[in-house]
């Protein structure tokens, strides 16, 4: 026992003092009669004279024990009690799609999950749990104590597919991070073991990996890839693995916009991965490849891609007359132009294209999105400090490097060029001599590129240079396209445009998830459901883009279920002093105190039962 | 609502003193008085010890003038020429006085002594009302009339309403009780103490202001087991209920067989002087029942018949 608070232990000088006040006190009881008229008849005075001495009465007896209960209670203790160990477990889930191979009429997260309820149900004490999801992103799902038990396990049953491949490693980091300094620490693996075994030498907590699950055949989809030609033919390629041992013959059925196209008769021997490919005439947005793998895991047995998932850059010309310009634009398939004078253009007209060329012409604001300002006038929202004879030779800046490399910008006759006063927000990318070229720049929700040349017969025009620098400005303007799928688990790093001001996530099963989006920074998306999702831009209460992001299960890695590690227990080194459970001391002070409060409402009721003896 | 009357607080209202039906059967019973009692003659019920003229005649005197000639011997003038009047036996009535020690001390022990007191005082002052008796109750630290002197059955009523108010005083001084009933009547009567006697009461003394045969004195002793058999044990400071006074004790059982001894000479004695004055005395515990227990005792003790 160890006491928290020793010098509380002067407290326990209120005994002597009880002691004193008791032997003051212990006058006799007084008690009325109803005449002293026959007492004085009998010869008391003998006894009435007895050397007065303390008396051990109950009375003094249970106020000696209250105060010595309050004083010790005073002093914290602590008693560490055999059986009060408390142990701290870390469970780690793996929530690989590969958990979701269906063998014995339920899955293998299932039985993982109901291995993980039995260890939260085993729970005593102070022990504590932590879950963690072992999937492509390991997280903390939840922890707690004894008391949070029901909501561990309400956690444990929302519990699904996480994704494509597990990180083990990380989830052991977290779960290390976690167990520091915890008593009787220890990490269960509940996993099928259908990955590589992980390095687990490092870590100093007793390892126990629970694997769950069997060898299983399964057929999955590992690739599907499609792209477009010139003569809207599409060109699909895939691949199929057969992790089994025995050979698999079964349909494939290739589908595009939901449009059943052909079906295959396929043959895989054993452990065997085969490529296939179609081309088929399009045009078409999505392929669909089913196999029938007649597995425990439908969900790899399924693939799709968009085939083009360029998002079309809506472009509004604001020039009185621009042809090479014009020219370079509709060079760009996924470009479309709108052309406006400027003494027709408002700003407003900005809101419904992604980008907006301003040439010799500036408005009074900034319009949102992309903006491509040429040959900037004076006396507008940049300070045009006049024109000046531009040398030869261009400088790029290391910022200009991504947008200007490989563009032979050399041996032009730049004319005379924009002198202007870049304001902070702005960056040059190219100089000629001193005088900042091309200029880049973001403020409030607009990306703003600013070439300080006049492109009227200007040589540029003239060069094949010309183009291509359009063409980069415009995509550089525009945001970057989707993929044409990803990977379930995989995080998507959602570039939107800048317009937006909310991005709406509905993901397969029909949840929607709306994030409000910071100008320029991209959204975060973790897809974890197969199927696809519908992403949306908001523009306030404006559509302005909408897309569809195929997420897939399968990859070559996670196509065979089969475990490869055993269950076992990895004891950490000997070294270690953390594996040990160790008993928590048990604070005891609350208990003295009851027991205290008990003894008084027994004094209380011995001094109500006196009372009523003497009244009668 | 059933909750309704759950905070309501108790009637204080006491419980009556008797019921009914006792009261009938008491009215069966009379006050043991003694023929040399001088009373109100054809009133009560009580034989008086003059013989006066009367129809039913034991016994003839020669006619005085002033004599009613109604009980004039018609027959033996007749015979003998001699007005002689016929004399027998007439009743009288008694003054009966109760004396209610309301003493604190009357007020202690359970049962309560002073509620037991107070009913025998109904008890007896209804018995002599209903017999066409005067009857005076005197109670109070410094005894007064609570109630009479009053006559007849229908005054039964104030009697009982009279006693429930009597609250205990500090205490109770019986001999100047005494000496008022004696001065408010010459003729006598009957009085009865209804006492603990825990306060001194010299016998003599009260035998010389209510002397035979004028008076007659019955003391009803009122005893509880707090007195006889005291629950006490250890080490006490006794607190007398009435004066304050502090007495330290150490209690054993030696100690508690010396006190029941010294309570059982203090009865003898009490005992003792009434007998040697010529006053009627009945010690009464204070957890017997009235009817079943104290009434038979008093008809055994001769104080009622």
């Amino acid at each position: 026992m160890t006491l928290l608070a020793p010098l509380a232990l002067l407290s326990l000088l209120t005994l002597p003092i009880i002691v004193v006040l008791h032997m003051i006190q212990s006058r006799r009881r007084r008690v009325e009669v109803p005449s002293l008229l026959l007492w004085r008849q009998i010869p008391l005075q003998a006894t009435a004279r007895r050397r007065r001495r303390l008396r051990l009465t109950l009375l003094l007896l249970l106020h000696l024990l209250v105060a010595s209960l309050i004083g010790v209670a005073l002093a914290q203790p602590e008693i560490t009690l055999p059986w009060t160990s408390a142990r701290t477990r870390a469970i780690i889930i793996d929530t690989s799609t590969s958990m979701a191979l269906v063998e014995g009429g339920s899955s293998r997260l299932e039985r993982a999950r109901q291995r993980a309820a039995v260890l939260i149900g085993e729970m005593r004490g102070a022990d504590q749990v932590a879950l963690i999801g072992a999937g492509p992103q390991p997280r903390l799902i939840d922890r707690g104590h004894v008391a949070d038990s029901a909501r561990l396990l309400g956690t444990l049953t929302a519990l699904d597919v996480e994704g494509s491949g597990s990180d083990l490693v990380s989830a052991f980091t977290i779960a290390e991070t976690l167990l520091l300094d915890q008593p009787g620490a220890e990490i269960f693996v509940l996993t099928d073991g259908a990955l590589s075994p992980p390095n687990v030498s490092n870590i100093r907590f007793p390892i126990h990996i629970e694997v769950i699950g069997t060898e299983q055949p399964n057929r999955a989809v590992a690739t599907l890839a499609a792209r477009t030609d010139a003569a809207q033919a599409i060109h699909i390629y895939a691949r199929l693995v057969n992790a089994g041992n025995r050979l698999f013959r079964g349909p494939v059925q290739l589908w595009l916009d939901d449009q059943l196209q052909l079906t295959e008769q396929v043959s895989m021997q054993a452990g065997a991965v085969l490529e296939l490919s179609w081309t088929l005439r399009g045009p078409s947005q999505q392929v669909r490849l089913e196999l029938d793998g007649a597995d425990g895991l439908p969900l790899d047995d399924t693939a799709t891609v968009v085939v083009n998932n360029r998002r079309p850059i809506r472009v509004l010309l604001v020039a009185d007359d621009s042809p090479a310009l014009m020219r370079a634009l509709q060079a760009m398939p996924e470009v479309e132009v709108t052309t406006v004078s400027p003494t027709d253009y408002v700003l407003e007209q900005s809101a419904t294209v992604e980008v907006t060329i301003l040439v010799d012409t500036l408005p009074a604001r900034w319009p949102a999105g992309g903006v491509l300002v040429i040959n900037p006038p004076a006396g507008s929202l940049l300070d045009v400090r006049g024109t000046t004879a531009a040398v030869p030779t261009i400088t790029l800046t290391p910022a200009g490097e991504t947008l200007l490399r490989d563009i032979n910008l050399s041996g032009i006759d730049w004319g005379s060029i924009t002198i202007i006063e870049p304001p902070d927000w702005l960056t040059p990318l190219a100089f000629s001599g001193t005088q900042p070229l091309i200029l880049r720049g973001r403020v409030e929700r607009s990306d703003i590129t600013v070439w300080n040349v006049d492109l009227t017969d200007h040589p540029l025009t003239r060069r094949l240079a010309f183009p291509l620098l359009v063409a980069r400005t415009m995509r550089s303007l525009a945001p970057p396209p989707l993929p044409a799928a990803v990977t379930a688990g995989e995080t998507l790093l959602y570039q939107a445009d800048l317009r937006t001001t909310q991005l709406e996530i509905i993901a397969p099963n029909g949840i929607r998830d709306v994030v409000e989006v910071q100008p320029a920074l991209p959204v975060a998306i973790t897809l974890t459901q197969t199927g696809l999702y519908r992403i949306r831009e908001w523009a306030n209460e404006q559509t302005i883009h909408e897309a569809h992001l195929p997420v897939n299960a399968s990859t070559l890695a996670e196509a065979d279920p089969t475990p490869r590690m055993s269950s076992t227990t990895i004891s950490p080194p000997v070294t270690s002093t953390q594996t040990e459970p160790i008993a928590t001391p048990q604070p005891l002070w609350s208990w003295l105190m009851m027991i205290a409060i008990l003894i008084l409402v027994i004094e209380w009721l011995y001094i109500q039962r006196q009372s009523v003896q003497e009244v009668r | 609502m059933w909750f309704a009357t759950i905070f309501r607080r108790k009637s204080s209202t006491p419980p009556p003193l008797f019921d009914e039906a006792f009261l009938r059967r008491l009215e069966r019973l009379s006050l043991q008085a003694q023929r040399t009692l001088r009373g109100t003659p054809i009133i009560g019920r009580y034989p008086g010890r003059q013989p006066m003229p009367a129809t039913i005649f034991n016994d003839h005197r020669p006619y005085v003038p002033g004599d009613d000639p109604r009980y004039l011997d018609w027959n033996v003038y007749a015979r003998q020429e001699q007005l002689l009047v016929r004399l027998g036996e007439t009743e009288q009535d008694v003054a009966v006085s109760v004396i209610l020690d309301t003493s604190r001390s009357m007020a202690m022990g359970e049962p309560d002594r002073l509620r037991l007191a107070i009913q025998l005082s109904g008890a007896i002052g209804y018995l002599a009302l209903a017999h066409g008796d005067r009857v005076s109750v005197l109670a109070g630290d410094r005894p007064s009339l609570v109630f009479g002197p009053a006559r007849g059955k229908m005054q039964a009523v104030k009697l009982f309403t009279a006693l429930r108010e009597v609250t205990p005083t500090l205490r109770t001084d019986l001999v100047q009780a005494a000496q008022q009933i004696a001065q408010r009547s010459s003729r006598g009567g009957l009085v009865l103490f209804l006492s603990d006697l825990l306060t001194a009461m010299p016998m003599e003394q009260l035998a010389q202001i209510l002397p035979a045969p004028r008076w007659q004195v019955m003391v009803l002793h009122l005893l509880s087991r707090t007195e006889t058999a005291p629950n006490l044990q250890g080490p006490l400071e006794l607190v007398d209920s009435e004066t304050g006074e502090r007495m330290e004790a150490d209690l054993d059982a030696e100690t508690l067989a010396a006190y029941r001894t010294a309570v059982q000479n203090w009865r003898s004695a009490i005992a003792r002087h009434c007998s040697a004055y010529g006053i009627s005395y009945a010690s009464i515990m204070t957890d017997w029942v009235i009817e079943r227990q104290i009434i038979p005792f008093l008809r055994v003790r001769r104080f009622l018949t």
